[in-house]
């Protein structure tokens, strides 16, 4: 992107003084495959600022490779030259779901986890003033009329649609699914009436009128204490959104290890907690063997559910 | 009313008052420049907003937001060639004018209709965002399909002077939609086993090869044909108050299109302007003349995109939704400065809320004065040496496009439609009926679909319990067939009055 390519330049004419020693010796890229403004580079762009100076001052630029559903960045990070200066900040979605999809120029076993950064449960969510309030109510009312409530989504194989999907099957009831644009227009739909159900990380309940149902994580969540777990009630179905940053296969082992040990630094950083509890997001740092550990049980998992709901390539 | 006061306080402060200076300048010229339009210059401010308080970090993406939609008129006046999409209808009538030698008065009345259609929309927005904000909800799928369709009218009235080659362009703009990703199902269509078209065609890649490259080709082409559009004064001359009189219904209307198009999520300044545009060449008494260089064309586009700033805020401040990347990234800043947009804002966030309201009219009315600067500049352009014109167009064009999405493959797109755009000018199709098909497809197949779902697949539903979705079906019927029983009906009427000779 244009600022991209000033604030590069602008770097390398800082770096281009000093003497090259260890890593990093020149500006490190994080690829965001989303565009400005989003959740995940609004959280790239907060993550940057402690992720330089846990890299002892370097320069770090946080470039935007927007479209198909985040696969053309995450494909960039991937094919990216493995030295650790172009790094992908990737969420779920085009890391691990994407290449259960369709055919890809990269696949989840492209990238070395470095560290998970952040993860937010989902939450099960009704309009408002739906007259459903809990689980039972809503195994009651479907089983009655099936085919008749619909449930929203922010696109096809998204984790809302998945964990609606997983809920679907669990409850052992039937229901439509409405595909949106994204969480927004889901919302104006479960506003305006179109569909009955959504699920989606907790600051949307925060910022929407709705009526959160149930969560799907193993521990209630602060904030939503009230609100059920999914497995409280015997259904063992947890979901979460998570970023994390991952290096293309075949980065060398020093530089993983500093960019580990500098993600720790930054996710753990006073200043970066501060951002995150202001745009709602739980810190959840992982180092990079708990993460590929995770990213491994999160391919199965998706891969299983996409599989049975007839979404896989 | 103490609200009001202490809002006031905020938006005058000096650094609050740099930031709306700054923004809508910088606005301007993003949005002159082919290829970087709104998204773009939003994003280079984006990152400084995050150091800034919460009201000049607001007030700067307000005034790019409204600068760069104000701008891209200046580049479709003086060199063909809209700044951004949003301004695609302005070439129409703003290109022939400045050919004529009044570039001056076509930026006067861009200038003018703009700072009357952002100011129309901020009333709008002030007084009466939450009771629109719940009709948008009324609009489903099904009504938002009815919408679109109504939209795509503006085909068949912008090709008038070749019904079918307009219709096949605006076609190939429809299938050009349908690259990329499946909204349903996922799957990825028409990519031909290129990743790279995984992503679909992009607007702004589209649009700048389709105008302002093909106009680049054109003009090598015809080398030393085409004079270059004399301008007998720099700078900027506005109509006058008996220029504007007849005018003051294309203007109403087109603000009122353009505030309602920005109020409905998903549509946009892009779609509003040519609405606008096709419904001043219907009905406005000097449509003969538009495309030759008619203000009322002018009006009726620059009006109406700028109405649709004001709109566009009234899902995005009253309920939380954006209705478009734009007013996405407004909205995640918001949230980052600790403003939670949607049903509790007013009661949260009155001050914050007053604040934004006064800061877009100032920035209504800051755009209008440097419009006045920058044209003067601009217009100077016009005496660069076309080859110099020529090539900047060429590097700016592509640079822009990058911009957009980081994606190179962006560039090969905008270079092909530059090819394709020109043949479709030596064959004479129109360009803007892809573009149109182009933009409202994606909208136009969602919506469709998503209907479908929630029907089990039964068209004919679309037209029971839905009032406001059969009213705007009525409406698409009566655009299309009135043409079609114009002509016969007036020569009735016309042997009716004449008495028969015996």
């Amino acid at each position: 992107m244009l600022k991209t390519l000033i604030s590069g330049l602008a770097a390398a004419g800082l770096v281009a003084g000093s003497a090259a020693a260890a890593f990093p010796d020149h500006p490190v890229t994080i690829i965001v495959p989303f565009g400005a403004g989003g959740g995940t580079d609004s959280d790239a762009r907060g993550f940057q600022p402690h992720f330089a100076a846990a890299l002892g001052g370097a320069t770090v630029i946080v470039k935007n490779t927007d479209g198909a559903a985040g696969t053309i960045g995450a494909a960039e990070a991937a094919k990216a030259k493995p030295d650790g200066y172009t790094l992908g900040f990737l969420p779920i979605g085009p890391a691990v779901i994407q290449p259960h999809l369709r055919q890809l120029p990269y696949t989840s076993e492209s990238f070395i986890p470095i560290c998970n950064i952040n993860s937010n449960p989902v939450v099960l969510m009704a309009a408002k003033d739906s007259p459903i309030g809990s689980l039972e109510d809503m195994k009651k009312t479907l089983t009655a009329e099936p085919n008749k409530y619909v449930y929203g989504s922010s696109g096809p194989g998204t984790v809302p649609h998945l964990a609606m999907a997983a809920a679907e099957m669990a409850l052992q009831v039937k229901m439509k699914h409405v595909p949106h644009k994204g969480t927004a227009d889901a919302m104006k739909s479960l506003a305006g009436g179109v569909i009955h159900f959504f699920a989606d990380v907790p600051v949307v309940i925060s910022r929407f009128e709705t009526k959160p149902i149930a969560v799907f994580n193993d521990t209630r969540i602060p904030g939503l204490d009230s609100v059920p777990t999914m497995k409280e009630k015997g259904y063992d179905l947890s979901f979460s959104v998570w970023r994390g940053l991952f290096a293309p296969k075949g980065t060398p082992e020093p530089v993983v290890a500093a960019l580990e040990t500098a993600c720790r630094k930054a996710a753990e950083s006073p200043g970066f907690k501060e951002f995150s509890a202001k745009v709602n997001n739980d810190v959840n740092y992982m180092d990079r063997k708990a993460f590929a550990a995770f990213v491994a049980s999160e391919v199965k998992k998706n891969g299983d559910i996409l599989k049975s709901v007839g979404l896989t390539k | 009313m103490e609200h009001f006061v202490s809002a006031l306080g905020l938006v005058v402060a000096v650094p609050n008052v740099i930031a709306m200076f700054i923004g809508s300048l910088l606005g301007i010229i993003v949005g002159a420049l082919p290829g970087l339009g709104s998204v773009v210059g939003l994003t280079i401010c984006l990152p400084f907003t995050f150091g800034m308080d919460q009201i000049p970090a607001l007030s700067l993406l307000l005034g790019v937001y409204c600068g760069s939609v104000y701008g891209g008129s200046i580049s479709a006046i003086l060199i063909n060639t809209p700044g951004t999409p949003q301004s695609a209808a302005t070439c129409f009538d703003g290109f022939p004018m400045a050919e004529a030698g009044k570039a001056d008065h076509a930026l006067g009345w861009a200038t003018s209709a703009s700072v009357i259609g952002g100011l129309f929309s901020c009333v709008v927005l002030i007084l009466a965002a939450p009771q629109l904000a719940a009709l948008a909800l009324k609009f489903g799928p099904i009504e938002t399909f009815a919408l679109i369709g109504m939209a795509l009218t503006c085909i068949a009235s912008l090709s008038r002077d070749n019904m079918a080659k307009g219709l096949l362009a605006g076609v190939v703009g429809l299938f050009c939609a349908t690259v990329g990703p499946d909204p349903v199902t996922g799957d990825i269509r028409f990519d031909f086993g290129f990743f790279a078209l995984a992503s679909g065609l992009d607007l702004i890649a589209v649009v700048v090869g389709v105008f302002a490259l093909a106009e680049v080709f054109s003009r090598v082409a015809e080398w030393n044909r085409i004079p270059i559009p004399a301008v007998r004064k720099a700078g900027m001359r506005l109509p006058t108050w008996s220029e504007w009189k007849p005018r003051l219904g294309v203007l109403l209307k087109s603000c009122t299109i353009g505030s309602a198009v920005g109020i409905l999520p998903g549509t946009g300044a892009a779609t509003a302007a040519f609405i606008s545009y096709a419904e001043a060449k219907r009905s406005s008494p000097r449509r003969d003349g538009m495309g030759h260089g008619e203000p009322d064309g002018i009006v009726a586009s620059e009006s109406s995109n700028n109405a649709v700033t004001g709109g566009a805020l009234v899902p995005t401040l009253a309920l939380g939704i954006p209705g478009d990347a734009i007013t996405a990234v407004m909205l995640s800043t918001m949230i980052i400065h600790g403003i939670t947009p949607g049903v509790r804002l007013m009661a949260e966030n009155a001050d914050a809320v007053y604040a934004c309201f006064i800061a877009l009219i100032v920035i209504n009315l800051l755009m209008g004065v440097q419009g006045f600067a920058v044209a003067k500049l601009f217009t100077r352009i016009l005496r660069t040496p076309e080859p110099l014109l020529l090539s900047a167009v060429v590097v700016l064009c592509l640079l822009g496009t990058w911009g957009v999405r980081g994606n190179p493959f962006d560039l090969v797109v905008t270079l092909a439609f530059g090819v394709i755009g020109y043949v479709m000018r030596v064959f004479s199709v129109p360009a803007a009926p892809l573009v149109i098909g182009l933009v409202l497809g994606p909208q136009f197949e969602m919506s469709l679909r998503q209907g479908m779902i929630l029907t089990d697949d039964d068209f004919l539903a679309f037209f029971v319990g839905h009032p406001i979705a059969v009213g705007l079906f009525l409406v698409t019927a009566a655009i299309l067939v009135w043409p079609v029983v114009r002509a016969p009906l007036g020569r009735l009427r016309a042997r009716r009055a004449t008495p028969k000779s015996p």
